[in-house]
């Protein structure tokens, strides 16, 4: 009995260990030399300021995987002189009929590219009637601190102001986004970021007969961002609902691959500001056919997400 | 086995901690410094040491204004980055910077992939420690 119970002691003596061995650092696993892989974790146990003491010896390189936000798509779809069209949008009120966490994540990314487009083109009665929309997601979720009574009382009070919105949208989604990576939930981080990109695309490729030119160049740069999108979401642990959708963003995939690149040197050019001014570098041009073929390609894709 | 969930409960709360502690440093020391841009929604933060690296690849699109910060404990020392185009030429290096700046501004005037390249120096000291990396985005038209 008494080496029985010596021996269920063992793997937290061992872990113990290790723990104090490694001096809080990473776990044996992590030390194989240098790593290439995407770890972001370690055990110590930092002090208020995001420091402590480490044990791990071999260094390692960290990938961050990102992609453009729907309020880029938004701004970079108002610059090139389109319209905004309500008739597009998921209507605000459907929030309710999406009741898995797959469902509700994918919907947070569609209505946050909604939001985003009304944000942008000013539409701030619609801004609102999204933030209530995703708040209630976001509660089903379990992360709706995010869009605290506070935040929505801010939004209230500058329901005229759209820079204020636009900052406010922005710090919702990058605390959505944090919260669920830190809850454990990146495939929902995931759905979040696919979605509203599929989103910003279709919001982009509607009314293409009265498109400006510009555009259509634009809609052509984005097999770019689909690609950090794909990098991004691929990063994720696959759950079978990540899984399936980026399957389904296949077919836009393959009709970006009508879109004709040609690489360039890239240029920088100091301002007497002190920035810098980054030109060159490959050029993307698109058809009309291909252009119609991306957009067809997202509205099937975004026709599933919506269901 | 109890015994063992207990154990990697342990371990694993310990790397809750580490995780929160990220989260609050960036928010305390990182993203006041976005100050007039709007944020990227990606969270990029992580426990780097003496001589680990990260990348950070990103489409950056015509047309907008950014600022790319690096935002790291002081304890890793001075932590610093490159930009390079996609074809690997090098944009922009912050050691050319000035050295209490932590962000660099720049406009797009065409949509190009670019990744930046994060470097924690290396240390003599006997006793290393880690500390949180940031890398943030923010944009304005």
């Amino acid at each position: 009995m008494r080496i029985n119970q010596r021996i269920q002691a063992l793997p937290i003596a061992f872990g113990l260990g290790l723990f104090l061995i490694t001096g809080c650092g990473e776990t044996a696993d992590d030390h194989g030399g240098h790593d290439h892989g995407d770890h972001s974790h370690s055990e110590a146990e930092m002090d208020n300021d995001g420091m402590a003491v480490t044990s791990r010896q071999n260094t390692l390189t960290k990938i961050f995987h990102a992609a453009p936000s729907p309020m880029e798509t938004a701004s970079l779809i108002k610059r090139s002189g389109a319209h905004f069209h309500s008739d597009a949008l998921n209507a605000a009120n459907e929030y309710n009929r999406y009741t898995t966490s797959d469902k509700q994540a994918i919907n947070l990314g569609i209505y946050g590219a909604d939001l985003s487009y009304a944000t942008i083109f000013e539409e701030n009665s619609t801004s609102l009637d999204y933030l209530a929309s995703i708040k209630s997601l976001s509660q089903a979720l379990g992360v709706s601190d995010v869009l605290s009574e506070e935040v929505m009382n801010e939004v209230e009070e500058n329901r005229n102001d759209r820079d204020v919105l636009m900052d406010i949208v922005s710090e919702t989604f990058y605390d959505l986004n944090e919260r669920l990576k830190f809850n454990g939930q990146e495939d929902l981080a995931g759905l979040v970021v696919a979605s509203g990109w599929v989103e910003g695309m279709y919001l982009a490729t509607r009314h293409l007969d009265a498109a400006p030119d510009e555009l259509k160049q634009r809609i052509a740069e984005q097999k770019l961002v689909l690609n950090d999108v794909m990098g991004l979401c691929n990063s994720y642990e696959q759950t079978p609902a990540l899984t399936n959708l980026l399957t389904s963003m296949q077919s836009i995939e393959n009709a970006f691959g009508g879109v004709a690149s040609t690489s360039n040197e890239s240029t920088t050019n100091r301002e007497e500001s002190g920035s810098f001014t980054i030109g060159g570098g490959t050029t993307f041009a698109a058809d009309d056919a291909t252009i119609l073929a991306i957009a067809t390609a997202v509205e099937s894709v975004r026709a599933a997400c919506i269901q | 086995m109890k015994h063992t969930i207990i154990l990697l409960l342990t371990l694993g709360l310990f790397a809750t901690n580490a995780d929160a502690q990220c989260r609050s440093f960036t928010k305390k020391n990182c993203l006041t410094e976005l100050e007039g841009y709007i944020q990227n929604d990606n969270y990029n933060s992580a426990i780097l040491i003496p001589g680990d690296e990260a990348q950070l690849m990103l489409t950056f699109l015509a047309g907008q204004e950014y600022r790319l910060l690096v935002c790291s404990h002081p304890v890793l020392g001075d932590v610093t980055y490159e930009i390079f185009d996609a074809n690997g030429k090098r944009l922009f290096d912050s050691r050319k910077n000035e050295p209490e700046i932590s962000y660099v501004d720049f406009n797009m005037e065409t949509t190009q992939q670019l990744q930046v390249q994060v470097h924690v120096p290396e240390t003599r000291s006997a006793i290393m420690h880690e500390g949180c990396v940031t890398v943030l985005v923010g944009s304005k038209s």
